[in-house]
C-alpha cells in the first residue's frame, strides 16, 4: 500500500485502478455497515455510523491524496461542499494538499535545463541544489543572480502537465454515470480542469503576482515578489527572495497585544483592497 | 583535418605507435559523427569519412572494416566517458542510490543528444542477430562486463549503506536492460525537453529503489 501511495503518479490505468478499487472497498464497508445495522439496537447505530463516516472518509481522503492532480482536486472542492458530506468527511478531505513527487539535486538541475535550457550554474552566480520549500508542482530553491539579488526559483517537477490530462480523462470516464445522472455536472469537470492546468503555467503566475503588486502599490508594508521574467517560462519561475515569517510562527513568538492588533489592522486592510 | 597516420621512423616505441593509432581512430569518429548529425547514419558512405577525415578510403578499413565496428567503438568510447565523469563527480559521492543510478542514464542521454537518428539506426540494426552490434554476441561481451562490474560496485556500495537488499549480479543485468528501455523510450520522446523521459526516469528508480528497501512483496 505505502509504495503506490508515494508513487501513486502511474499511468492512467493503474490510476483507474485505484479509483475503482476505492468504490468498492466504499460499497463494500457500507454494505458491512448495513449488514451490522440489522443486528444493532437503536442505541448502537447512531455510534457505529458515525464510525463507519470517519473510516470510510479517511480511506477516501487517503487514496485521493495517493493519486493527486485532478481526483484530487475533486476530494478539495468536495470539503468546501459543506452539507452535502458528513462532518467526518470534510475534516479528512480538508487535509488534502497538492503535491508533486520530490526532486533530488540532479533531477531538478536538468529539469531546469530542460525548461530553460542550460543549466542553473550557467544562469545564476549561486544556486542551491537542495530547496528550501516544496512547491504544491514542485519544489523552490535560494539562488543569486548574476546583478547579486537573492532569488526565489520554483521548479516544476517534469511532465505534470501530460499526468494532469491523462487523469482528466479518466476523471471525465470514470464520471460518466455521475454525468448521466446530473449529480456530477461536466461544468464541475471543465473547472477542475481548468483550474489545475493554470496551476501549471507558470507563466500565469508570473503575470499574477505583476497584478497583485501592482493593486497592492499603494499599501506600503505590503511587498510582493518581482518576477525575474528573462529566468522565468511555463515551467521554473524566478522571483525576488523575500525573507519572512509565516504567521503561525510569529505568533508563536508571542508578540504583544499592539502589535498584533496592528497586524490584524494591516490583514483587513490588504484583504480590503484586494476586494 | 589532416592525419599522419603512418607512424614517423623517429618513434619506434609501441607505446607512442598505439598512441598514434587511437588519434587516428578517433579523428575519423569525430568525422563519422559530423556526418551522422548532419545526413544521417544510412546516408552517410565510408568515402564521405574518409574524405572528411582526410586519409584514403582504403585507410580507414584498417581500422574500422564497417560503419558498425565505427558504432562499437563509439559505444565504448562514450562508456568510458560515463564511467570516469561519474567517478570524478564529487556530487555522487554524496548522492542517494536513484539520484546515483539517474545522474548515470541522463548524463549518457545528454551525451548522446546531437546523434539520436544514429542511436535510432544503431538500435534497429543490434537486433538483428547477425549483426555486429548485437548485444549477444560474443566480442560485445567484454563491454557489456565492464559496464555490468561497473553498475554492480556501485549497487554493492549501496547494499553495505542500508536496507538494501543483496541484489547481486541480477541488479547490474535488469539495471542494463532497464538502461535500454529508457534510451528506446527516450528516442521516441516527442515532449518539450524530453522531459517525459526524465519523469519516468525518476519514478522508476524510486520505485525500484523502494520496492528493494520495504520488500516488494509487502503491498
Amino acid at each position: 500500500m505505502e509504495l503506490v501511495k508515494t508513487n501513486g503518479q502511474g499511468g492512467t490505468l493503474p490510476r483507474g485502478y485505484r479509483l475503482g478499487k476505492l468504490g468498492v472497498g466504499l460499497v463494500g464497508s457500507y454494505l458491512g455497515y448495513q449488514i451490522q445495522n440489522i443486528f444493532l439496537g437503536e442505541t448502537g447505530r447512531p455510534q457505529r455510523k458515525a464510525h463507519f463516516h470517519k473510516r470510510a472518509s479517511r480511506q477516501l481522503r487517503e487514496e485521493l491524496g495517493a493519486l493527486k492532480g485532478p481526483a484530487m482536486k475533486l476530494g478539495q472542492l468536495l470539503s468546501l461542499q459543506s452539507g452535502t458530506l458528513s462532518e467526518e468527511a470534510l475534516q479528512e478531505l480538508a487535509n488534502l494538499q497538492m503535491q508533486a513527487p520530490g526532486m533530488h539535486p540532479s533531477l531538478a538541475r536538468v529539469q531546469f535545463k530542460s525548461a530553460l535550457g542550460k543549466y542553473p550554474e550557467e544562469m545564476f552566480r549561486e544556486f542551491d541544489p537542495e530547496p528550501f520549500a516544496s512547491a504544491s508542482l514542485g519544489q523552490v530553491h535560494r539562488a543569486v543572480n548574476f546583478n547579486g539579488e537573492k532569488a526565489a526559483v520554483k521548479i516544476q517537477y517534469p511532465a505534470i502537465r501530460s499526468s494532469i490530462e491523462s487523469d482528466l480523462k479518466l476523471l471525465r470516464s470514470a464520471a460518466l454515470p455521475g454525468r448521466v445522472t446530473g449529480h456530477v455536472p461536466s461544468a464541475l469537470i471543465d473547472e477542475i480542469a481548468r483550474g489545475l492546468l493554470e496551476e501549471t503555467d507558470y507563466v500565469r503566475e508570473a503575470g499574477n503576482l505583476d497584478y497583485f503588486r501592482k493593486g497592492l502599490a499603494g499599501l506600503d508594508f505590503v511587498t510582493v515578489p518581482r518576477v525575474h521574467r528573462e529566468l522565468s517560462n511555463d515551467r521554473v519561475l524566478t522571483m525576488s527572495y523575500l525573507e519572512g515569517e509565516s504567521l503561525s510562527d510569529w505568533l508563536k513568538r508571542k508578540p504583544s497585544q499592539a502589535l498584533r492588533d496592528l497586524m490584524g489592522a494591516r490583514l483587513c486592510e490588504a484583504y480590503e483592497t484586494q476586494l | 583535418m589532416k592525419h599522419n597516420i603512418n607512424a614517423r621512423a623517429g618513434d619506434r616505441k609501441p607505446g607512442k605507435r598505439r598512441e598514434n593509432k587511437e588519434k587516428t581512430k578517433q579523428a575519423i569518429l569525430a568525422a563519422a559523427l559530423k556526418l551522422f548529425a548532419e545526413k544521417g547514419f544510412y546516408k552517410t558512405s565510408t568515402r564521405a569519412i574518409s574524405r572528411k577525415a582526410g586519409i584514403a578510403e582504403g585507410t580507414l578499413f584498417n581500422y574500422f572494416e564497417t560503419k558498425e565496428d565505427l558504432a562499437l567503438y563509439f559505444f565504448e568510447r562514450e562508456m568510458d566517458e560515463v564511467i570516469a565523469w561519474f567517478e570524478g563527480n564529487a556530487r555522487m559521492k554524496r548522492a542517494g542510490l536513484p539520484e546515483r543510478l539517474f545522474a548515470i542514464i541522463h548524463h549518457s542521454l545528454e551525451r548522446l543528444e546531437p546523434y539520436e537518428e544514429f542511436i535510432g539506426a544503431v538500435f534497429l540494426r543490434a537486433l538483428a542477430p547477425s549483426s555486429k552490434l548485437s548485444p549477444w554476441r560474443l566480442q560485445n561481451q567484454e563491454r557489456e562486463l565492464r559496464y555490468l562490474r561497473f553498475i554492480r560496485d556501485i549497487l554493492a556500495e549501496a547494499e553495505s549503506e542500508d536496507r538494501f537488499p543483496p541484489v547481486g549480479d541480477f541488479g547490474a543485468y535488469a539495471f542494463r536492460l532497464f538502461h535500454s528501455a529508457i534510451i528506446s523510450y527516450w528516442l521516441q520522446d516527442c515532449s518539450q525537453g524530453k522531459e517525459q523521459t526524465l519523469a519516468l526516469l525518476d519514478r522508476c528508480l524510486k520505485l525500484a529503489d523502494r520496492i528493494l528497501r520495504k520488500g516488494g512483496w509487502n503491498w
